[in-house]
Formats: C-alpha cells, sequence, structure tokens
C-alpha cells in the first residue's frame, strides 16, 4: 500500500521535472531564412545563397576588397515561430590565425527581421591589416530566453593586400616585465669635507670648556656642601644617562624599548633633582653661593 | 675712530664682567657655544647641500631650541628680573630647563633617523 503511494508519488514528481523542463526547452529562439550574399566592387553579384538553420556553408567565402558582404535572417521564437527582437545580436569574426575577435553589431527589427553588413571599403582597421580565413559566429542572447545562441555561419577568406594603417593589431598577452629602478644615491660630499666640518662644529665645545674654565665653574661647593652632596652627583648622573639613552635610540633600539628606560631614568631624574635642587636652594639661602 | 670702538668695547667687557653673576656669565658661554654651533651646521649645508635634510634639520632645530631655552633659563635667572618671576626660583627654573631639554633632545633624536 504505502510502496504503491511513494511509487505513485515519485512518478508524479518525475512528470513535474519532465514538465518544467518542456517548458525550459520551449523558451528557445530559432533562425530562419538565412541568406548571404556578396557583391563586387563594381556591382556584380559574386554570391548569392541561403543557408538551411542549423547547417553552415561549407566553402569559405571569398572577400577581396571593395567586396560587399550582406546577410539577411529571421529570429523567430521556436513554438509560437513569431518574430523576437532579441537584446543582443552580433556577428564575430574570429581569426583562424591568431585568435583575435572582431566583433560586428547586428540591428533586428522588431519582427525578427535582421540585416547585417561588411563592407570592405569601410571595414574595421583589424580586419584589414591581418588578411586570413575568419570563422564567421552569429551570437544572439537575450534576457527573456535561458540559452543564448551561437550559429557556425560559414568561413570568410579576406583576401586584401596587407595595409599598415598606423594601427597595429591589438594583442592580448602578457606585457614586457616591469624592472624597478631605485633612485641612485644622493651624491655624498668629500670625506675630507666631511672630517673637517666635524672639526668646526666641535670648536664651540672647546670655546664652552675653556670659557667655563675661565668663568669658573664651582665644583668645589660639591666638595664643601654642609650635607653629602650624593643627589646631586646622582641628578647629573640620570640626565647623563638619558643622554646616552638617546644615544642607543638612534643607533639600534627601538622606541618601545627606549620609552620603557626613559620611564624609569625620568622618575630617578625627577627624585633626585627635587632632592638636589632643594639642597641647592638651602645652600643659596645659607649664602654659600 | 677705531681706538674709540675698541676703548668702547673694552668698557663693556668690564662692567659686563664685573657686573654680571657668575651663573650668567656660564649661561652666557653656553649661548655663544650653541650660536656657533648652529652657524657651523649652517655654513656646511650651504656649502654642501641639504642631502641628509632630516639630519641637517635636527641639528639645527635643535640648536635653536637649545637656545631658546638656554636664553629663558637667562631671563629666569637673573636677578634684576626677580621681581617679574617671584615665584619661580632658580631652581625651578633650571628644573624647567632640564626638562624642556630632555623633551627637545627625544624629539630631535627621534628626527634625527
Amino acid at each position: 500500500m504505502i510502496r504503491s503511494l511513494i511509487n505513485i508519488i515519485s512518478w508524479r514528481a518525475f512528470l513535474l521535472v519532465l514538465l518544467t523542463l518542456v517548458l525550459v526547452q520551449a523558451d528557445d529562439f530559432v533562425i530562419s531564412d538565412v541568406k548571404i550574399a556578396v557583391t563586387t566592387s563594381d556591382s556584380v553579384r559574386k554570391l548569392y545563397e541561403s543557408i538551411p538553420y542549423p547547417s553552415s556553408f561549407d566553402k569559405p567565402i571569398q572577400l577581396t576588397s571593395g567586396d560587399d558582404f550582406k546577410m539577411i535572417f529571421v529570429v523567430n521564437d521556436k513554438q509560437t515561430q513569431k518574430g523576437v527582437q532579441p537584446h543582443q545580436a552580433f556577428l564575430t569574426l574570429t581569426s583562424e590565425k591568431n585568435g583575435n575577435q572582431i566583433p560586428i553589431i547586428i540591428r533586428v527589427r522588431e519582427n525578427g527581421k535582421s540585416k547585417v553588413e561588411l563592407d570592405m571599403k569601410s571595414a574595421p582597421d583589424e580586419l584589414l591589416s591581418s588578411p586570413g580565413n575568419y570563422s564567421l559566429d552569429l551570437i544572439i542572447g537575450t534576457f527573456s530566453y535561458n540559452d543564448p545562441l551561437k550559429y557556425h555561419v560559414a568561413t570568410l577568406e579576406i583576401d586584401v593586400p596587407i595595409q599598415s594603417s598606423g594601427h597595429s593589431p591589438v594583442v592580448y598577452g602578457p606585457k614586457p616585465e616591469i624592472h624597478h629602478i631605485f633612485r641612485p644615491d644622493e651624491k655624498l660630499p668629500p670625506i675630507w669635507l666631511s672630517y673637517s666640518f666635524v672639526a668646526i662644529v666641535l670648536i664651540p665645545w672647546v670655546f664652552l670648556i675653556g670659557a667655563w674654565a675661565c668663568i669658573g665653574v664651582n665644583v668645589s661647593l660639591l666638595a664643601r656642601a654642609p650635607e653629602p652632596s650624593l643627589m646631586s652627583i646622582l641628578f647629573l648622573g640620570s640626565l647623563l644617562a638619558i643622554e646616552i639613552l638617546f644615544y642607543n635610540y638612534w643607533t639600534h633600539l627601538n622606541i618601545f624599548q627606549t620609552l620603557t628606560w626613559l620611564t624609569g631614568l625620568s622618575i630617578v631624574a625627577f627624585i633626585t633633582g627635587q632632592k638636589a635642587l632643594s639642597d641647592v636652594q638651602k645652600w643659596r639661602s645659607l649664602g654659600l653661593r | 675712530m677705531s681706538d674709540k670702538v675698541s676703548s668702547a668695547i673694552q668698557k663693556l667687557w668690564t662692567s659686563y664682567s664685573k657686573n654680571t653673576p657668575q651663573s650668567l656669565q656660564l649661561i652666557d658661554a653656553y649661548l655663544v657655544f650653541i650660536l656657533f654651533s648652529g652657524v657651523f651646521q649652517f655654513v656646511h649645508c650651504v656649502l654642501v647641500g641639504t642631502f641628509p635634510y632630516n639630519a641637517f634639520l635636527s641639528g639645527f632645530i635643535s640648536t635653536v631650541g637649545s637656545f631658546v631655552l638656554a636664553a629663558n633659563l637667562r631671563i629666569q635667572t637673573n636677578p634684576d628680573n626677580a621681581g617679574e618671576f617671584k615665584s619661580i626660583s632658580p631652581e625651578r627654573a633650571f628644573a624647567e630647563f632640564v626638562f624642556c631639554n630632555i623633551v627637545l633632545h627625544f624629539f630631535v633624536v627621534n628626527f634625527i633617523g
């Protein structure tokens, strides 16, 4: 009993799938009344053929300079056989030599009738600059139909003298590698000039030390201070340590290491500085200096 | 003429060395030292060019900054200006000078590259 029920359900499901498939298939278009014609420059019709839709024209169509290639066809809905105006319709010429594609846009009227022309007098530069065999395909696509259509119509044999119209054919592919070029180094001044300026910049230090010696830096007060002057020495030492830390920062430390050290040293410098300077103030108020 | 000038300079010098407190003379020496350090760096820049521009800028700016800080220290510790800076003792001025110098040197070293 249950088995037969499952059977019925699965059979119905199968039917549903089939129906939808049919419906999807129904949304399709066909091409009909394909006719091609080639007219030479002196209005002689070289070729006039109609092609039954799915099959292609078997012989290559030769186009020389001045020839005019025309193609007409009708786009129909497969079911209703009514004309359809697709959103996109174009011919592509694909070179059998290098695979370059040249598109030609087709205008389709509302009733599906379409006409396309390739006049060798005003053909695209890409075509004229590389003659040879081209595969002629018709591509049609639109929103309301699921499957686009690509139909190989024929092979064109473009037979024109090569024109170098200044435009080289577009070739898609990797471009030559770009090598990065570093900016050349700045020219350094001669080494003797640098060293002499190092010496010159050190002259003020000589002056400073000499001048302070002349004026008389009273280091002696440190020795004969009424209280131990350890704090002063510690303070000056911490300042010196900070300057050495800055030198190390310049040469190899990074900013985080520097800031860690600087925090510790500045706390030391703050405490000892406060002590030392209040000592100095005391000496001043005692009249020692 | 030159005699007059030289005698004026001599007079100025003796009055300076007699009337200026020793601590201010020390600061003055330091100011001259800073001034010439900056001048020599600038001369080097004019002669050679600004190639390590960061180095030149940080060196020169450090001299300018030090000069300004030292000049401020001199103004604040000058006994003649004591009336104007009643609440600032020379020791406090020196502490501020040290603090500002540390900050300045930190930025200079950071910028020197």
